[in-house]
């Protein structure tokens, strides 16, 4: 069957990709210890404005270091080393990284809120300190790993985040696009009994369950409404009269802890070399905390990327209410499943340039 | 229709916005020198690489090498960081980029001998990269040592040798250093105040926008 076959195929490509990919190893930059940020696109676009930032990010992270240094003889540096280290994250999101383009994408494809967005963009990098704290903890401090091994699991880490991107994009992609397209079809075409009252027992396609929504606690079929005429969003997030900001309320930490552990999974390379450094100078105390509070700004940075994209949709789906409240609802539609296809490419790029690369 | 045109615009913007503009981040930071080996016959035969990296980078770098645990890196310590250094080099064509006054690019064999030595606490990685062919050297030969992705930001180092030594070259050879611009945030706010429809920037910014990196010319008669 042409419809169920959809959804099936993109699994297995996606896990052929993943097998396919498996034995081969990571590189690992061109030292061979310290992984340079991954980059999705080419680095052509506007070259001397990013020449520019990266700069300006070159100047705090070299002030930074100093200023590290500086507290072994001044402790009251280290009110500076924190404002470094702030302003060094914010500018570090600036730049190339996945964290931001799979934090905004992933709201944009869920429907979240902007306070949601901030609040995921906030969680995933401090996610991220934790990981590159775990990681010097456990391979510097209690294992004496040398940069060479860290960097290897460090690379791993990377290739494992991206891979969980991927699934998340299949998931987003199957929730947003592939799910909702087979239950449109099959309220076109399907045979079913469309009738008040009308038993859902009836309805033995395989989009059975995808239209019944019994687990909702009420039945649109027995409410005599069309099937057209709702939203049909994660089950219970429908609306019969949907405003055109359908947003879901608080946080749902399962599922997005996917999206955070996708992001938080990969160390960042400056937040290891300070720490690694710190280390060394015997303030490994005053590293851990410019990590969390490089995680601060980054978070900041991507949380204020996630709100512009959020008001975006808010523009674009008012624009599109304009034309009409069926285009309103195409729209939506679109922009999720456009930021599904996004979040599923970016993965899929990313991991194949950490195997291949 | 407008409306459509002008959400279409805005879902644009949105994408834009999504997508991540890509250069990497600096995190290495390497003061360069580098001697051209000349074969008295006023040829290039190879370019000898001097690195020192910076103290934050060096640390991490050398984290549990000092195996015998005397506190002192040495050079033998260091030696699988030099091998692992060395091999993953060789796909970046060692951030060394010779063109010669034709336009021809130059390539270069393995290298030769390479070693790292700790110099209180900053790592210096020393290797010799031998030219495919020898390289005549005649007019303008352009000697660059940088890295396209931002990863290393590398600076000729100024000290009292210079940053080129011309090894066994024509006493006529002479060089010019170029350097990559410095940008500070006095620098930013600048860029940031030239309105966007303003053609020509200032000379110290202009720097911004060409493709100079870091090297230097070196020109035999």
């Amino acid at each position: 069957m042409p419809l169920t076959s959809r959804p099936t195929a993109i699994v297995t490509f996606g896990l052929a990709a993943l097998f396919l990919a498996a034995p081969v190893f990571a590189s690992t930059g061109p030292f061979g210890v310290g992984l340079p940020e991954p980059a999705a696109t080419g680095g052509a676009f506007l070259p001397g404005l990013f020449r520019f930032i990266a700069g300006w990010q070159a100047t705090f992270y070299r002030d930074l270091t100093a200023t590290l240094t500086a507290m072994k003889t001044n402790g009251s540096a280290g009110v500076w080393l924190m404002t470094l280290s702030f302003l060094y994250g914010v500018l570090h999101a600036v730049g190339p990284g996945h964290g931001k383009a799979v934090i905004s994408t992933y709201v944009l494809a869920n429907r979240e809120t902007a306070r949601n967005g901030a609040l995921l963009a906030l969680v995933s990098a401090l996610a991220q300190a934790v990981t590159a704290v775990v990681m010097v903890v456990v391979a510097a401090v209690l294992l004496g790993a040398t940069s060479i091994a860290m960097t290897q699991a460090a690379a791993a880490m990377e290739t494992g985040s991206f891979a969980l991107i991927v699934l998340l994009g299949l998931w987003l992609v199957w929730r947003k696009i592939a799910r909702p397209l087979g239950a449109w079809l099959a309220e076109r075409y399907a045979p079913v009994a469309v009738t008040v009252g009308g038993a859902p027992a009836v309805m033995t396609t395989s989009f059975a369950a995808a239209l019944s929504h019994d687990d909702c606690g009420h039945d649109h079929r027995r409410l005599g409404l069309k099937p057209a005429r709702h939203v049909h969003d994660d089950c219970c997030g429908h609306a019969h009269a949907p405003s055109l900001e359908v947003a879901t309320g608080r946080l749902d930490w399962k599922k997005a802890g996917s999206a955070v552990v996708a992001v938080g999974l990969r160390p960042c390379t400056g937040a290891l070399i300070v720490l690694v450094f710190a280390l060394s100078q015997g303030l490994f105390a005053a590293g851990i905390a410019s990590a969390f509070t490089m995680a601060l700004g980054t978070g900041f940075t991507v949380a204020v990327l996630t709100l512009a994209a959020v008001t975006t949709r808010g523009l674009a789906v008012r624009l599109a209410a304009t034309g009409g409240g069926d285009f309103a609802h195409r729209m939506h539609a679109a922009i999720e499943a456009g930021a599904a296809v996004l979040v599923l490419l970016f993965g899929l790029l990313m991991l194949g340039a950490s195997l291949w690369g | 229709m407008t409306n459509r045109t002008n959400f279409f615009a805005a879902v644009f913007a949105g994408t834009l916005a999504v997508a991540a503009p890509a250069a990497a981040h600096p995190h290495v930071w390497v003061d360069a020198k580098a001697e051209a080996v000349f074969d008295g016959k006023g040829n290039i035969t190879a370019i000898r690489n001097i690195w020192r990296f910076d103290d934050a980078y060096s640390a991490f770098a050398s984290q549990g090498l000092d195996t015998n645990g005397d506190g002192k890196l040495s050079t033998d310590e260091l030696k699988p960081l030099a091998d692992i250094n060395v091999e993953s080099l060789k796909d970046y064509a060692y951030f060394t980029f010779i063109t010669a006054d034709d336009g021809k690019d130059i390539d270069f064999n393995k290298p030769t001998e390479y070693w790292l030595h700790d110099e209180g606490g900053r790592l210096i990685l020393f290797f010799t990269l031998p030219t495919k062919t020898p390289v005549k050297a005649t007019g303008r030969i352009r000697l660059e040592i940088y890295d396209p992705t931002f990863f290393v930001a590398f600076r000729m180092i100024d000290d009292k040798d210079g940053p080129i030594v011309l090894d066994g070259a024509p006493a006529a050879c002479t060089y010019k250093t170029f350097r990559p611009p410095d940008m500070d945030p006095a620098a930013a706010a600048a860029l940031a105040a030239i309105p966007a429809d303003q053609r020509n920037l200032p000379p110290q910014l202009q720097l911004l926008a060409d493709d100079q990196t870091n090297g230097a010319d070196i020109t035999c008669p």
